[in-house]
Formats: C-alpha cells, structure tokens, sequence
C-alpha cells in the first residue's frame, strides 16, 4: 500500500516502485510502505501565487505556515517550531490544534490545485488520528493529496511528519466541498 | 444528628474558579489562541473570542476550520481535565491536583457551516469515561445555539493517575 494515497497493489510492494499517485516507495515499515513523494510542481508563477495566497491566509500567518511545493491535487506546507503553538509544557510538544489547523489547510490547497477542482473550497469533514508526539523542535511538514474529485465533492488524504521517524505524527482523511464558478 | 456547617458560597467558588483558571493556563497553545472557559457548577463553556487572526477566508470572510478544530479539541480536552478534578475539588482537596492532560488519539470534526467572524462557544459532553479510554462529543455555536456551526467526535487517551506500582 502507498502511505501517500492509501493506493493498495501488488506491484507497490517493491522500493522503488512509483505509486499512480506520484510517490515513490523508499521504505517499509509495520507491513505499510513508506514513500518518498515526487511532487508535480507548478510552473513558477503559479507556485508562487498559491504561496502568497495561502501565507497570507490571517490564521495561516498566525501559525507561521509557510507553502513548499503546490500542483496537481497535491501540497505540501510546513509549519517551523514555536513556543506558542505548545500543547504541553511538561514536554514542550505541539497542540494538536495546532497540527489540524497545519493539515486542514494542506488538504484545502490540494484540492484548490486540482484541475478538477473548483476555484474555492470549504471544509466538510476532516478525521485526524494522532500517531505520536511530535518531536519539540522539529518543524512540522504536512503533505496532502486529493485522491478524488466528484462534481461536488473533493476527497484528500494528508499524513504530518517531524522528520524524527517514517511513522507520521499524525494522519488525516477529509471531504472537500467543490465549488464551481457560476455557469 | 449534626451536620458540619456548610462552607461559605464564596470559598467554594473561589476554589472552583482557581482550579479551572490554572488548568487553562497551563496550555500556551490555548492562550495563544485566546481560548476562554466559562463555569455553571460543573459544566463549563469554552468561548473563542473573535480575533482577525483566526480568519481562514478572508473573501466570505469565514473563520479558519483548523481554528474551529483546534477549538473543539482544546474544549474537550480542558472538559475531560475538568472532570478528573472535580471530584477532588468538591472534596476540599488542596495543593496540586493537576492531573496530566489526556491525549487525543482520533478526532472526527464535521463542518456544518461556515463560521462567522464573530465570537464562538463550545461544549463537550462526555459520552463515555473509562480508565483508560475516553469518548467525547462536542460541539460549538455562535449567534444560534440551535444552528450549530461545527461539531465533533473524539477519542482520548486517559492519563495515568494510579499510584506509582510498588517496585
């Protein structure tokens, strides 16, 4: 299985492999792979664009995000390590608030680059499971991938890493609104 | 029969307020996004005062649904807090009765509209309290209590609160 896309094949199970999805497979780990992602970039003036829009989102600023590749129904932002975002004082680790508000927004960006996507999104339902604490520190980076679009609905998968271990710190699947200009 | 004079409805309250004041305080997080708790008895309202930061769609303009996430899991988590120490606060018990936070193993959020730039209130219900795993519903308003803006479903993981075994 591809821990991008949750794509399940037989021939995925090989490193090396290149899931439809655009991942690569770079590791194995408790039966799932791990994947290193290829992201298809947008040409510059795209990428930049989406960046400016999203870090200017006010709660995006508030949170420190900060866009790192858009394109083709998948994103990938980062949000670097500060003492306001602290859940727990004890150990210094990052509010899971905090890494919602981070992956919501990737999965949003994802489907606003999908060419079948509207020119707008909205949130219907986003499910996060939390693996583990984030490591304090680290920088937060969240990859999301809209996996499917339907004439109303969009659908995204999004995993958040710290960089400390494959497992991700936390993973998130979500639906979409899709909305289309007036036709 | 004699019963032990009640204590004044002052003293109660204070140590009620203290409590619940220094669960909240802890969390930087919690301050830094402004999050407020309001008290009736045991039953306590979160409020999510408006700020232009919290802002996720600046053209409608629409609150950040990660900021509504962050809301409702911040509520639960101060409510499933709140209700490990009541019991001990209502038991006059002083000094540090702060438990360790629960931690979040999975949470459910469910967009219902889109929310207004204008303050937002929230309340959890807990829905089952075991020892180790905790089942939480809750969900915030704004204008209309009964047009709610999102909800939510989660579960947590309890602290720890038995003595340390006896090695």
């Amino acid at each position: 299985m591809c821990a991008g896309c949750c794509y399940v094949t037989r021939e995925l199970s090989e490193i090396g492999a290149i899931c439809p999805c655009g991942a690569a497979i770079i590791s194995h780990y408790g039966g799932q792979l791990v994947q290193k992602v290829t992201i298809f970039v947008m040409d510059d003036a795209r990428t930049q664009m989406a960046r400016q829009f999203i870090e200017h989102l006010p709660h995006c600023a508030a949170l420190g995000m900060s866009l790192e590749q858009i394109g083709d129904g998948q994103a990938e932002i980062l949000m670097p390590y500060a003492e306001k975002l602290i859940g727990d004082p004890e150990t210094g680790v990052i509010h899971g608030g905090a890494i919602s508000a981070l992956m919501d927004t990737c999965a949003g960006a994802a489907v606003m680059s999908h060419p079948r996507a509207g020119i707008s999104t909205a949130t219907l339902d986003l499910r996060i499971d939390y693996m583990r604490a984030a490591k304090p520190g680290a920088t937060i980076t969240a990859h999301a991938i809209c996996y499917h679009v339907t004439r109303a609905v969009a659908f995204v998968r999004v995993s958040a890493t710290d960089g400390a271990s494959d497992v991700p710190v936390a993973a998130a699947t979500g639906a979409f609104t899709v909305e289309r200009g007036a036709s | 029969m004699s019963r032990s004079k009640p204590e004044p409805i002052q003293v109660v309250k204070e140590r009620r307020d203290a409590a619940l004041a220094e669960l909240v305080a802890r969390v930087p997080y919690v301050s830094f996004m402004g999050f407020e708790f309001e008290r009736r008895g045991d039953e306590l309202t979160g409020i999510m005062p408006f700020r232009p930061d919290l802002i996720g769609n600046p053209t409608l303009p629409a609150l950040h649904g990660g900021a509504l996430a962050a809301f409702l899991e911040v509520t639960a988590l101060i409510s499933l807090s709140w209700s490990m120490v009541w019991p001990r606060i209502e038991a006059g018990d002083a000094g540090e009765i702060l438990p360790k936070f629960p931690k979040t193993i999975d949470l459910t959020v469910d967009y219902l509209r889109s929310g207004l730039p204008r303050d937002a209130y929230a309340r959890a219900e807990i829905t089952r309290a075991g020892r180790r795993y905790a089942s939480v519903r809750v969900e915030a308003w704004q204008d209309n209590r009964a047009r709610p803006t999102v909800q939510a479903m989660g579960h947590f993981l309890m602290p720890d609160t038995r003595p340390d075994p006896v090695a």
